[in-house]
């Protein structure tokens, strides 16, 4: 067990360096330089001397492997370099926004949860009654709007038609948080609703509910011990891809809520090309698409027995 | 209930008949503007929805039914644009992956892995903040992302044709690898790529919208939805409309795909085959 962990950590690394290599050579090819740019966005125009000056200090006049290379051993040691634009040490201002983007993820995480697994369960077990036509209405309109589009309605409605809550973020964390989690909820809830729904209706034409049936179990037993049990794996697949994104930060709804985390750094550092965020961001990325597999199929192990017993095999 | 295939492709022909309707108006949405789009009146600026003006104005005036109209063109076509291509890039990847594995098929299903796992609109930034703004770049940056979904299905189910028996008689007859894939293969496997495709309209464009909407894709004062909702969403105070009128577009036309597509592989669905009433 330890040795696959192990093994999978090692598998980190060419991930790892094949999406930073990749990302920084786009930047480098695309992107032109950062500090023309700089100098253009602060509206003076500056001698080819000083561009020069402020290139070297940079390190962007070096060749590109080394540049590449110099990065990747400062990310391995916490050295991510500075932020082009605020000048912070971008490991640092990564950090600081990591609670918020985490704290995003687990409440709307668990709001969905919350909404999706009993309408999903409710929706299959009365399947083709109204509740559930009502049920697979409302996910199929959760599905079909975009997320910013949600956000800007249910800000015009609780936050100015109604004022109970601040249009963006305020000092209260707790208040700011309902909107922009709710926002996510909505459209993960209605994804979740449909799957949770499919896949608890296929467990529940297998043989084995029609036997506990005869054997006199109790519908709601069956249902809560059972089905769920047999459907939890689809439904944890489902939320690590989930995680995954979350993690990343969800760029739309932190830049629509102002609610400082780390998708909102990345938009902010994209249109102000302050490449050394970006790359943090990305190698954050990779990090996560790794970890979050990871831990997937180590629940996969623990909760299947089927997958369990095929690998020792081998 | 048992769904009937009457009843199914009842349904197939009115969303066909939907989607096809917004399309014409997405063509001829220049002829059917009530007022010029671009054209500014300062003094009818951020007006309510009247019958003179049915969605508003917007801040300089412009008739909100004419620019969301306007905008129709471009956020349809360039989403059924990105569309064909990641499905045909990804088509053909996935074909020739399938047919003749080995290393390179093995290192482009790790590569499609990577683009799977990540998240799209994340990514379509990260390639749109590098590329520039501009609606070909937020195309492109979106294909670039789009297209592995369609290789992992076609090479699939390409698969499960390659060792089937019609295959092999049509190999034995002496057929070319490239007539095999053309005339025998590409055929049996387009079903389930048309229905993941049309399922996909209504994704790529809340993606194509999402990034005009963070700045990124097309740049004002061309008319799109997702743009025409950013510059919105400051004045959703004053004149929510401005906001909310394009919102309202971009659901509606991703709702009717999303149900155009459910209907169409409901019906290529061989289940729904057997219970013809």
């Amino acid at each position: 067990m330890i040795k696959y962990i192990l093994k999978r950590f090692l598998q980190l690394i060419p991930i790892l360096i094949g999406i930073t290599f990749l990302s920084f050579g786009m930047m480098r090819l695309a992107g032109g330089d950062a500090v023309t740019y700089m100098y253009d966005n602060a509206g003076t125009t500056v001698s080819q001397d000083i561009i020069d000056a402020a290139k070297k200090e940079y390190g962007l006049d070096q060749p590109f492997l080394v540049q590449y290379a110099k990065w990747f051993s400062g990310m391995l040691t916490g050295d991510m370099g500075v932020s082009y634009v605020s000048k912070q040490d971008v490991y640092e201002s990564f950090a600081s926004r990591l609670p918020a983007t985490l704290l995003l993820t687990v409440s709307s995480l668990i709001t969905t949860m919350l909404i999706a697994l009993p309408l999903g369960v409710l929706s299959a077990v009365r399947q083709n009654r109204w509740i559930d036509y009502l049920i697979r209405f409302f996910s199929f309109i959760g599905n079909s709007m975009p997320n910013f589009f949600a956000a800007l309605v249910l800000m015009y409605f609780f936050s100015i038609r109604l004022g109970w809550l601040p249009v963006i973020t305020s000092g209260n964390t707790a208040v700011s948080l309902i909107l922009p989690t709710l926002t996510l909820a909505v459209s993960m809830a209605s994804k979740y609703t449909r799957q949770i729904r499919a896949t608890v209706l296929e467990e529940l034409n297998k043989p084995y509910v029609a036997g506990a049936r005869a054997r006199g179990v109790r519908g709601s037993v069956i249902i809560w011990k059972n089905v769920m049990r047999a459907s939890m794996l689809s439904i944890i697949t489902l939320l690590a891809l989930s995680v995954g994104s979350l993690l990343g930060g969800t760029t739309i709804v932190e830049t629509i809520f102002m609610w400082d985390g780390v998708g909102k750094m990345a938009v902010d550092a994209i249109t102000m090309r302050d490449y050394p965020i970006i790359q943090a961001y990305v190698a954050w990325m990779a990090v996560i698409y790794v970890l979050v597999n990871l831990i997937t199929d180590l629940i996969y192990h623990f909760l299947d027995p089927r997958v369990r017993l095929g690998e020792e095999e081998r | 209930m048992k769904t009937g295939k009457n009843h199914i492709k009842g349904k197939l022909i009115f969303f066909s008949a939907l989607a096809i309707l917004l399309l014409l108006v997405a063509a001829f949405a220049e002829k059917l503007c009530p007022y010029d789009p671009y054209a500014q009146d300062l003094l009818f600026a951020q007006k309510a929805p009247t019958l003179a003006h049915p969605f508003g104005t917007d801040r300089y005036g412009r008739d909100m039914l004419s620019r969301v109209l306007v905008g129709s063109t471009t956020s349809i076509y360039a989403t059924l644009l990105l569309v064909a291509i990641v499905t045909a890039v990804g088509t053909a990847v996935g074909i020739l992956g399938g047919w003749y594995g080995g290393v390179a098929d093995t290192v482009l299903m790790r590569i499609s892995d990577l683009f799977l796992a990540f998240p799209s609109l994340v990514f379509a930034l990260a390639v749109a903040g590098v590329l520039g703004g501009g609606i070909q770049n937020a195309i492109i940056a979106l294909a670039v992302i789009g297209w592995p979904k369609f290789a992992r299905l076609a090479r699939g189910l390409t698969l499960a044709q390659k060792d089937s028996e019609y295959m092999m008689v049509a190999r034995l007859s002496g057929s070319s690898v490239p007539n095999l894939l053309i005339r025998h293969v590409l055929p049996n496997i387009a079903g389930p790529i048309l229905v993941t495709a049309v399922l996909d309209i209504g994704t790529m464009m809340m993606e194509l919208a999402g990034l005009s909407f963070l700045g990124l894709g097309v740049k004002p004062p061309m008319a799109e939805w997702g743009s025409m909702i950013n510059d919105g969403r400051s004045m959703l105070q004053i004149a929510p409309w401005m906001a909310l009128a394009p919102g309202f577009a971009i659901f509606i036309t991703v709702m009717i795909f999303n149900l155009l597509g459910d209907t169409l592989r409901d019906y290529l669905d061989p289940k729904n085959h057997q219970s013809i009433s």
